[in-house]
Parts: structure tokens; C-alpha cells; sequence
């Protein structure tokens, strides 16, 4: 990729701007994105309304942000609230915060650490851990992470709620939900877990 | 057209890749979005996969993974053309395609010394029509036709290229795909060529 020619965008207060490519992008204040986004480094601290797709280095949500389209890149976190229309694909793919994806989230490390409702329709990749902080506390029967399907080399999973998951290896610890389990080599399931349905394959 | 798929559970069986190698090919553009096919089946969502499709693609990424970069190899699948012209000599010299297309090729056009990937695709299509045995010569001339006046239009998205018959008068369509194609009673699809498929062939023949 060619950086020298690319500008930053950075949005402070309440701003808005068309997409398109930059070096840097930082929303801190409220912000709005009219277009598709590139870029090396975006970092959302705000509240930021993206009305495309994001396609960065890095992409890292402090704030709240919706991305009316997919996020691709090399490493995704997501901290604040977020909410993706489409699919998320990256490398490494790191959550602490409540989420929605209404794609697939698809990355070779999944790691979600539920701090509040995250809901996803597709994961897969290679590692994929899904832990709670807190295991007890007030609010604690909502931090859950709702999924259809969940596909991975190596699955380990807690306070999930999931149709399917598929793997070589899983795990499913304290508090999951889970219709059927088809797995390869290994399964643990928690005595606090709920699985329908195992197999084999 | 119904075709036989496979599902993604057979499959990692059946070529012993991972998930998480599934999932990065699908990442990097490896493997086209629309192989993947969601059904519900009794065990809940599945994907599948057309079959023959899948494994030839996979068998070709196990080969090449060793000397090609994950983002190299996705250039080579990707229906976009290359950048690369091919000059004449070499042409003919690595017999990519026939005498008898290029000569059909070169008709008005005076002496070639170089091709731009995009015409030597051209030619490499009426090449393959004229190698089914389907198509006449003068067939091929309409079909290059077609190719040269709208195949730009498609912008490197997905399309086939159709040669239809009937009552021995032949009409060349280009469409883009996935679609279904009925045509009437005495009419003949002769020749139906997915062009991406082309466009990887000729890739892979010049790399």
C-alpha cells in the first residue's frame, strides 16, 4: 500500500465526511462517514455512524459505531458498542464490549470476552475463545453471546448460546446454551452446560 | 442445472484442511462467496459446496500454496484480469492457443505484436468454442464479436457467454451469471462458457 499521499481524517465534535482514503482515521467526537472507508489505522473513540464498508490495518471501537457494511483488516478490536451490518474479517478479531454482527465474523483468532449482549450470526476460524470477565455481578444473566453457527479448529466457549458448533477441539464451559456439538478429536462439556445433542464425527 | 455438492463437514474430511484454513482461503478471496451455499438440514444451518468446484480449487491452492502467497494466488483466482500483455511470439511459441483461432483472430486486423490480456482472453474463449467442435468459423467471428463489443461492460464481474442456434442461424449472447437460461422449442443452446472459468484457465496458462 502507498501511505505517503494519504491524509488523516480526524472528526472532533460533531463532523461528518465522505469516505474514501486516508492514513489515519479518528472519530472522537460524533461523527458521521458517508462512504467506504480506507485506511491504515481507524479508531473510533466516539460515536461514529459509518455508511459503508471499513477496510483498515487496524480498526479499534472505544466508543459506539455502526458500520453500516462489512469491517475487514488485520486486527479488529472492538471495546465500546458496536454494530456491524455485514461480515467482519480480520486476522485477529478481539471484543470486550457489547457487539452485534450480522454477518460472519471470520478470523483466525476469534477472542470475546463478553461485558455485555453480543450477538452474531456466523463465527469462523481457527482459535475461538469466548470467556466472561465477571462471572457473577448485577447485570451478569445478560452478558451473553448469542450465535448460530460457530466454527473453528479449536472452540472454548462460556454463556453461550448457539445452534451449532463445530469443531476439533471444544470446549463448552459454564453457562452455554447449545442445540448440537459435532466435533473431531475432543469435547468437554462443564456440568453447568446444556448441550442437546453431541456427535462425533 | 442441478449440481452435486458437498458439505463442508465431507469436505474438510475428504481434503484434510481445517477450519481455520477454510475460513482464511474464504478471507483472502481464495474461494468466490457464492460456493458457499447455506441449507438447512436436520443437524441445523450447513454450507455446501459444488463439488467438483471446491476440490479442484483446493487441489490447486495445496499445490501452489509452497511457492505463492495466499495474496498471490488470490490475484490468479480473482476474475479480474491481469495486467500482463503477451507478445505474439510467445503466443505461438507456448501454444496457448490454437493457429486456427488466431488466424480467425488476426482476419482485418492486420499483424499483432502484442496482446492485452483482455484480447488474448478473447481468443482463448473462441479457441475453447471451436475445440467443442460445436461452432463454426464463421460462428466464431460473431462470438468474437460479442466478446469485443460488451465483454468490458461486465466489468470482471461473472458472465457466460452463449451461442444459440436455431433453424442453423446462430445469435451470440452475453449474460451475466448466476442465472437460468430456457430458450424455445427448436432452438439449441450450443455453446455456454462461464467466463471467470476461462479467465483462471489462461492465468494459470501463462504464469
Amino acid at each position: 500500500m502507498e501511505h505517503k499521499a494519504r491524509h488523516d481524517l480526524s472528526l472532533s465534535g460533531v463532523g461528518s465526511a465522505s469516505g474514501g482514503t486516508y492514513h489515519d482515521v479518528r472519530i472522537n467526537g460524533v461523527g458521521k462517514v458517508h462512504g467506504d472507508l480506507e485506511c491504515v489505522h481507524c479508531r473510533v473513540d466516539g460515536v461514529a455512524d459509518i455508511y459503508g464498508n471499513v477496510k483498515a490495518t487496524t480498526v479499534q471501537i472505544r466508543g459506539r459505531a455502526r458500520v453500516q457494511g462489512s469491517v475487514s483488516g488485520d486486527e479488529v478490536r472492538l471495546e465500546g458498542d458496536t454494530t456491524i451490518d455485514g461480515n467482519c474479517e480480520a486476522e485477529t478479531f478481539h471484543a470486550a464490549g457489547a457487539f452485534r454482527v450480522d454477518g460472519l465474523v471470520n478470523a483466525d483468532q476469534v477472542s470475546i470476552r463478553l461485558h455485555g449482549s453480543a450477538k452474531v450470526k456466523e463465527i469462523g476460524g481457527e482459535h475461538i475463545r469466548v470467556v466472561k470477565h465477571h462471572k457473577f455481578g448485577l447485570f451478569s444473566r445478560f452478558k451473553k453471546l448469542t450465535a448460530e453457527t460457530i466454527e473453528g479448529d479449536d472452540v472454548h466457549l462460556e454463556f453461550t448460546k448457539a445452534d451449532v458448533v463445530r469443531g476439533n477441539r471444544v470446549t463448552i464451559g459454564p453457562g452455554c446454551e447449545i442445540e448440537c456439538v459435532e466435533y473431531r478429536t475432543d469435547f468437554q462439556q462443564a456440568p453447568e452446560a446444556r448441550v442437546t445433542e453431541s456427535r462425533k464425527l | 442445472m442441478e449440481q452435486d455438492l458437498i458439505s463442508k463437514k465431507e469436505l474438510l474430511e475428504l481434503t484434510g484442511i481445517s477450519y481455520g484454513q477454510l475460513y482464511r482461503w474464504k478471507r483472502k478471496n481464495l474461494i468466490p462467496e457464492e460456493w458457499f451455499i447455506r441449507k438447512s438440514t436436520f443437524t441445523g444451518q450447513e454450507t455446501f459446496f459444488p463439488k467438483e468446484k471446491i476440490l479442484a480449487r483446493i487441489h490447486q491452492i495445496k499445490n501452489m500454496k509452497e511457492d505463492l502467497s495466499l495474496d498471490e494466488l488470490a490475484d490468479m483466482f480473482s476474475p479480474n484480469p491481469s495486467e500482463i500483455a503477451v507478445r505474439y511470439k510467445d503466443v505461438v511459441e507456448r501454444n496457448i492457443v490454437s493457429k486456427i483461432a488466431l488466424d480467425l483472430y488476426q482476419e482485418g486486423r492486420g499483424d499483432i505484436k502484442e496482446f492485452p490480456f483482455e484480447n488474448l482472453l478473447y481468443v482463448y474463449v473462441l479457441d475453447a468454442a471451436l475445440q467443442s467442435g460445436e461452432i463454426s468459423l464463421d460462428e466464431g467471428k460473431i462470438l468474437l464479436q460479442t466478446l469485443e463489443e460488451h465483454y468490458a461492460k461486465f466489468q470482471h464481474r461473472n458472465c457466460e457467454l452463449m451461442l444459440i442456434r436455431k433453424l442453423g442461424i446462430a445469435t451470440c449472447l452475453l449474460v451475466s451469471t448466476p442465472n437460468e437460461v430456457h430458450v424455445e422449442r427448436g432452438a439449441r443452446v450450443v455453446v455456454r462458457l462461464h467466463m471467470p472459468t476461462y479467465v483462471e484457465q489462461l492465468k494459470m496458462k501463462l504464469a
